[in-house]
């Protein structure tokens, strides 16, 4: 009698520190385990879109072009285009010429044409002028050589290059060969390996590209002083 | 016969009382264990969850030492927060520390440091160095023109 008395008094203690289990596993192990999970979540998803972030970052594909000007009308004028080669739109939040920043708003839209993004009217006395523009995913991107302004002479660049790059035509060793005025080199290249000629002057400069003998790819490339650098993608 | 019932009956309150005494021990103990766990499940899951936030703020910083200028005997350095975090930073030229206080760039700003009378002459290469204080580094190569 006494023992199934002390047993039957066991079981309500027991319903009861069962009861108190389950209480304390739902009102403060679960909250917990379901803050951590919902941290954790957010975490992973910041990671994402990080990760996200550095691919567009990697993916912006901007070029600056700066026009000069020195007409009567306009003179001693830098005029600032981009080209957006990428497949993201990009927008512009910075321009900077030497070590002057200029704020803009500009967003240009994926394989846009060239467009002009601000005109910089150039002081009287000589100079040389260092385009970069930045992107709001924080990239900078500059103008591939310094501008320069003479009084008597005009503007001119330090450097005027034919570049290229093969990345499409079949094959993996080419012969370049670029002719124009005064100008006559031929160079042995990778695929992927871009190969720099500096041509000196202003002018139209041919670019052959040969495997083994054969010529597979031929362009003409102009070079002003707008446009001291000339890319060819074959 | 009358008396054995009488002391059964009377024997029979112990166990009653002892039940009420385990049932008050277990309440007692499982209340204080219960508001126990909940403000240490509490006190975990919150630092749990500062600990994760912090360090997504520490992953998502994104800066860039954007430009660099000599302008004779002074160097300026401009920073550009493009993450989504606000950010403190400091500059590090050749062993010197500038700003003496972390700078504040809040998501999206630019601001420049500038360190008055550092010594550099035409084409020394200095390496600079932007870092957070949450420990993030950002490394510039200048040459100076």
């Amino acid at each position: 009698m006494s023992t199934t008395g002390i047993s039957c008094h066991r079981g309500t203690s027991t319903i009861l520190g069962t009861l108190i289990f389950v209480g304390i596993i739902f009102s403060a192990v679960i909250p917990m385990m379901l803050v951590v999970k919902q941290a954790d979540t957010l975490h992973e998803m910041r990671k994402h879109e990080l990760g996200i972030l550095d691919q567009e970052r990697g993916d912006e594909a901007l070029y600056v072009y700066v026009q000069t000007v020195d007409t009567a009308e306009d003179p001693r004028t830098l005029i600032i285009k981009v080209q957006n080669k990428g497949a993201l739109s990009v927008n512009i939040v910075r321009l900077w010429i030497n070590d002057e920043s200029i704020p803009i708003e500009y967003n240009i839209q994926p394989m846009s044409g060239i467009e002009e993004i601000f005109s910089y009217p150039v002081p009287e006395e000589d100079g040389s002028y260092y385009i970069v523009v930045t992107t709001n995913r924080g990239n900078s991107v500059a103008f591939d050589t310094y501008l320069n302004w003479d009084f008597d002479l005009g503007w001119d660049s330090d450097v005027k290059l034919v570049n290229v790059l093969i990345n499409s035509l079949p094959g993996n060793i080419f012969k370049i060969e670029v002719t124009g005025p005064s100008y006559d080199e031929e160079a042995l290249t990778l695929k992927y390996e871009p190969k720099f000629f500096d041509v000196v002057n202003e002018g139209q400069y041919t670019v052959k590209i040969y495997r083994g003998t054969k010529e597979i790819y031929s362009e003409i490339a102009t070079i002003t002083i707008s446009e001291p650098v000339y890319w060819v993608f074959a | 016969m009358k008396e054995r019932e009488r002391l059964k009956e009377r024997r029979a309150i112990t166990p009653v009382i002892s039940a009420l005494i385990l049932s008050a021990v277990v309440l007692t103990v499982g209340g204080v264990l219960w508001a126990y766990s909940q403000s240490a499940m509490t006190i975990s899951a919150e630092d749990y969850a500062e600990s994760v936030i912090e360090m997504t703020d520490t992953i998502s910083e994104r800066f860039i030492i954007e430009h660099v200028a000599y302008i004779d005997p002074n160097l300026k350095v401009w920073i550009y927060n493009y993450g989504s975090v606000d950010i403190e930073v400091k500059i590090e030229v050749g062993g010197v520390t500038q700003p003496e206080a972390w700078k504040e760039i809040s998501e999206g700003g630019f601001v420049d440091v500038e360190f008055i009378d550092y010594p550099a002459v035409k084409d020394d290469e200095l390496v600079i160095r932007a870092y957070t204080r949450r420990g993030n580094n950002v490394y510039y190569r200048y040459l100076v023109p």
